[in-house]
């Protein structure tokens, strides 16, 4: 997946396009080393443009999750549609993380 | 690359630019293809081709390296060339897409790369991810193929995914609980949730998953299909799926351990709400602190055991709804007959089967839920029908309305209006023509219920209508079966009484369409009779014709209306009221000349001799003359 990213303040927006893959691991990283460099204290994901997900995409975003409740940011997933929010309602994600549409 | 000659067929139908393989013939021709460095894609542009190696009628067989499969979104091209060729729904080829995007990372990174263990930190995922990239450079592990043979028939689709390494890893995760949040051991999970079974084969190598090709309701593995559905579920579609992960759920065990046991296989499931009790006693103060939606019991315990417990509960109305599911170590017929007819709702064995619980508890759940949707549905479309009801009564006259009419034209006027099922199609009325005509009707729709009593709505409209003949009883039937043979529905009808009260010319003036003969009581003679005519039912027949009938009507005498639950509803004795006793009564109270007391009489001889409440919407309207 391609994804671009931006800093305000202390918030990091992500904007995700295409699929969201086991194949997306450095990318993943890319995120996660520019949530340190900024010290972000609220990250969101937009996944509106994500088309596909798979189950090291799910847990790429629980490690997320992991590191947020050890560094204390927020996270929100915004804008799941069709095969992604349905695996979000497979893994029971509206229990884990704040959800938008 | 061109295609080697070989003992492969060309297929049958080839997309555009792709190019397949066919191989040598030899021994092992998978080997063959890759030993001949083709690894089963090839770039075209900007397209990848499958690397197709058969292809019959009702089957594909696709082969590619450990690389390829790695590398190229081999799940998605053919997932979408599947769409294509079966004609598939959208919502079917995601669920395969993914199933089988699944399968083939299982295939590479745990079967041919033999990567066998979980991330269980953000620094095990880097170094996770240099050793798989460590071992796709070597060649032995790089080359190492993955082939997926689908076939299909009118209504599955079987999708097979097979890999040259060790495969160990599906084993594994076949036996992760599903709401497990890891990080890793996702993927059986979200295969189960995507087809109608799955199977493995070749000691754990090969992964066999059986698709529906139409969207169809499926229970068990989680409404395949139906989740996968092409329409977005909206926020409040997801609410009504039943979450029982909400639901509280109390533990009954003597036995430390075994609650201990219980609460965990709980809790990691995902039920937040557990509560324990040693014994049915203590089972009982909880249950009077909070209602459990689910009773999870222990049969054999010290202080109050659990036959006892099933004893006492079946006493405590507010359980009645709850499922017990009872487990216990002893197991004979005859235990579960005890169990079950002391009110156990289902039966576990001791120890404990983690999967049969949670499956059997998920079940009760979920038909507790249904059942309460139920029951709530079931209220309040009761609440409406009584609104409804309410409102059906506003058509008929009002106490003090009649007690106007009693006044200026002398008269005791009285009626009873009683529905049998919350709304009903009984109407009457009473209209004054002039000042010395006073109009009664009593109508009946067929049926019963919603149907009926919206024709009673329409009858009620219609009958206001001025340009109605309201002084000839005769030519109001005929109008008023014009309008009712195209307003109700064929092989509905309603039977029709419709008089005029002339006082001046102290008579009655009638006209009947099949209604039940009213009785009228002379005063002079001191005797009851049955109103004579006939005529057919309204609604039936178009253009049906009926007759005015005339009778004397002085002062002194009544007229008593009345529908068919008077003369249809089963006496206790088995007879059925019929006219000749209705005017036996009529004659035996009327000569004492207390009209005020007759309907209230009336009612209470009627209710002493039926067994109970009618069946039918009972009407009375009593009329005397002062």
């Amino acid at each position: 997946m391609d994804c671009h990213i931006t800093h305000r303040d202390s918030h990091c927006q992500v904007g995700m396009i295409g699929q969201f893959t086991f194949a997306d691991n450095v990318r993943f990283r890319d995120i996660l080393d520019s949530i340190d460099q900024h010290s972000s204290k609220s990250v969101t994901l937009n996944l509106k443009k994500v088309d596909f997900v798979d189950s090291a995409a799910l847990g790429m975003l629980l490690l997320l999750r992991e590191k947020g409740q050890a560094e204390h940011f927020s996270i929100t997933l915004e804008g799941a549609e069709g095969q992604v929010r349905r695996m979000f309602d497979l893994s029971r994600f509206d229990s884990l993380f704040t959800l938008v549409y | 690359m061109p295609p080697l000659p070989g003992s492969y067929a060309a297929p049958v139908s080839a997309p555009t630019g792709a190019v397949f393989f066919s191989s040598e013939g030899g021994e092992d021709p998978i080997r063959d293809m890759l030993d001949a460095g083709h690894e089963g894609a090839v770039f075209i542009e900007d397209c990848v081709s499958p690397g197709i190696i058969t292809e019959a009628e009702c089957s594909m067989t696709f082969v590619c390296s450990t690389n390829t499969a790695y590398r190229q979104p081999i799940a998605r091209l053919l997932a979408e060339r599947l769409q294509a060729q079966l004609g598939l729904a959208r919502s079917t080829a995601t669920a395969l897409q993914t199933a089988l995007h699944e399968a083939v990372i299982n295939a590479v990174i745990h079967g041919n790369l033999e990567i066998t263990h979980p991330i269980t930190s953000l620094e095990a995922f880097d170094t996770y991810y240099e050793w798989v990239h460590e071992k796709l450079v070597q060649e032995s592990y790089a080359r190492r193929w993955v082939e997926i043979h689908i076939s299909w028939d009118e209504h599955t689709v079987l999708v097979t995914v097979d890999q040259e390494g060790d495969g160990g890893a599906i084993l594994t995760w076949k036996n992760t609980a599903p709401a497990q949040m890891q990080v890793n051991g996702q993927g059986m999970n979200i295969i189960n949730s995507c087809c109608l079974a799955v199977e493995v084969a070749r000691e754990g190598r090969a992964l066999q998953m059986l698709f529906s090709r139409k969207p169809m309701l499926q229970v068990g593995a989680a409404a395949s299909a139906d989740f996968w559905d092409e329409e977005p579920q909206t926020a409040e579609t997801l609410q009504e799926r039943p979450d029982i992960y909400n639901s509280y759920i109390l533990v009954v065990d003597d036995d430390a351990t075994s609650r201990l046991l219980i609460g965990e296989i709980l809790k990691r499931d995902g039920f937040t709400r557990v509560a324990t009790a040693k014994n049915g006693k203590e089972a009982l103060i909880e249950i009077a602190r909070q209602l459990p939606d689910i009773i999870i019991l222990d049969l054999m315990m010290p202080v109050m055991d659990g036959f006892a417990f099933c004893r006492k509960a079946l006493q405590i109305p507010s359980l009645r709804h709850t499922p017990i599911l009872v487990q216990t170590a002893l197991n004979t017929p005859q235990q579960r007959v005890e169990a079950f007819g002391l009110g156990a709702t289902d039966i576990v064995t001791k120890p404990v089967n983690r999967d049969e619980l949670l499956a059997r508890i998920r079940v009760h759940l979920e038909h507790k839920h249904l059942l309460g949707q139920l029951v709530d549905y079931h209220e309040r479309l009761e609440r409406e029908l009584y609104v409804a009801r309410d409102m059906q009564k506003m058509l008929t006259p009002s106490e003090s309305a009649l007690g106007v009419l009693s006044q200026q034209y002398g008269l005791h006027l009285q009626a009873v209006f009683e529905t049998s099922s919350g709304i009903g199609g009984d109407l009457w009325g009473v209209q004054a023509l002039s000042a010395s005509e006073l109009a009664f009707y009593l109508c009946d729709m067929s049926g019963h219920g919603v149907t009926s009593a919206l024709n009673t709505f329409r009858l009620h409209t219609l009958i206001r209508q001025p340009e109605l003949p309201a002084r000839d009883p005769a030519a109001m039937l005929s109008a008023l079966n014009v309008h009712l043979k195209q307003l109700i529905p064929t092989g509905q009808f309603a039977t029709f009484f419709y008089a005029i009260l002339d006082i001046e010319n102290h008579e009655l003036r009638y006209a009947t369409a099949a209604a039940p003969p009213p009785l009228m009581w002379n005063a002079a003679a001191q005797r009851a009779t049955a109103l004579e005519g006939r005529g057919i039912p309204l609604g039936a027949v178009a253009g049906a014709a009926y007759d005015n009938y005339r009778i004397s009507f002085a002062p002194g005498d009544a007229l008593l209306l009345y529908s068919d639950a008077l003369v249809e509803t089963l006496c206790k004795d088995g007879s059925m009221i019929d006219e000749a006793s209705i005017g036996s009564f009529m004659e035996g109270q009327l000569h004492h000349k207390e009209p005020q007391r007759f309907m209230t009489r009336l009612l209470g001889w009627f209710e002493s001799r039926t067994a109970a409440p009618p069946e039918d919407d009972l009407t009375l309207v009593f009329c005397q003359r002062l």
